[in-house]
């Protein structure tokens, strides 16, 4: 990650550390908790705004430099931070945990992310809303990625957690040891999500059995050491031809596109 | 992109060698791209769309995305760029020599 984002989420939590303690004592009953929610609806506006702001200046950059310093204005960690400290006011709350998600999706790695990773664990394990949890961290979470991953896989009571905390712990394997024995074990659990979560939806018209047939042709069909499936198609002028028409060649196959 | 594999293309056009690209943009894109850029290799049109027919049976998820087979068709490397493809290649030609 880069350096000046640490520093910022650094920062950021340092700052909302210091605001933390001058709130005053988290309160009983509904009225605060509708408070909570305002607040942070309210919050959540601000970054969106803030956001498209910040997208609109990056795309009016004329150069690397200019978009160079641009990056360093990210509104998003400090808005992250801010929901972090909206949720710790009350975080076994409905708007609370609504807060935690949010952090959780703003920002992967970092002190803002592991806090409201533990807040989200500690107060709403069993809750569905660990799936989506689940989904997020197969691009890695920070070192507690796995272990968080498992416990979902062993403790949650919905079949959706524990098939997307397996489709999930099986991509995060597989991404990191591409090559290696951490295609064994997610060759195993891609095989238990296509046998028992196959139709969970994934959003985007996918299902978690789509997606890990996809994982497991890769594995078995793709990996080094396999012949390549042929592949027959047609060039750009609807000439159809194969690969193996260069059998006997070393072939460099490039998947691409002009954007 | 389009440099190296030009570079490459040109260096070893006397070789038992080929690029095939596997390109996901719409026809009239793919086309004018060719001209464009000077693309001198050859690619299968994929249908206009990442979720085309090859990149799903191939279950590509990232573009670009490389596989470098050695000449009996076996899958030797995957996502090597630039200098490393450069090696790759190199390694697997020699074993063609043999």
């Amino acid at each position: 990650m880069k350096r000046w984002a640490c520093t910022l989420l650094l920062l950021g939590g340092a700052v909302s550390l210091a605001w933390g303690e001058e709130k005053p004592a988290p309160d009983k009953g509904s009225d605060s908790e509708a408070q909570l929610a305002k607040e942070l609806d309210q919050l959540l506006r601000d970054h969106e705004k803030a956001y498209a702001e910040w997208l609109d200046k990056l795309r009016a950059t004329k150069n690397a430099q200019e978009r160079q310093k641009l990056f360093g204005e990210n509104p998003t960690s400090k808005f992250a931070s801010k929901v972090l400290s909206l949720a710790k006011r009350a975080p076994a709350s409905a708007p609370g945990k609504k807060a935690l998600l949010r952090v959780t999706q703003l920002t992967r790695t970092g002190p803002a992310a592991d806090e409201a990773l533990a807040l989200m664990v500690k107060h709403h394990a069993k809750s569905e809303e660990m799936g989506d949890i689940a989904l997020g961290a197969r691009y890695g979470f920070g070192p507690k990625t796995e272990s968080l991953l498992r416990t979902l896989i062993e403790e949650s009571p919905h079949d959706s957690v524990k098939g997307k905390a397996t489709f999930a712990l099986a991509t995060y394997l597989f991404r990191k040891d591409r090559n290696g024995k951490g295609s064994e074990e997610a060759e195993k659990l891609f095989d238990a999500v296509v046998k028992k979560y196959a139709d969970i939806e994934l959003g985007r018209g996918r299902t978690l059995g789509k997606s890990a047939k996809g994982a497991l042709t890769e594995i078995r069909l793709l990996g080094i050491g396999k012949v390549a499936p042929d592949i027959e198609g047609e060039d750009v002028d609807g000439t159809k031809f194969k690969l193996s028409d260069y059998r006997g060649k070393v072939v460099v196959i490039d998947f691409w596109g002009d954007w | 992109m389009y440099p190296h594999e030009r570079s490459l293309v040109k260096r070893l056009k006397d070789k038992p060698f080929a690029l095939i690209g596997v390109n996901s943009d719409p026809k009239d894109r793919l086309k004018k791209v060719i001209k464009e850029k000077g693309i001198s290799w050859r690619s299968f049109w994929d249908g206009g769309s990442t979720g085309g027919p090859i990149a799903t049976a191939w279950n590509v998820s990232g573009w670009p995305t490389i596989y470098v087979l050695d000449h009996k068709g076996v899958i030797r490397y995957k996502n090597v760029r630039g200098e490393a493809m450069d090696k790759a290649v190199e390694k697997l030609l020699e074993e063609v020599e043999q």
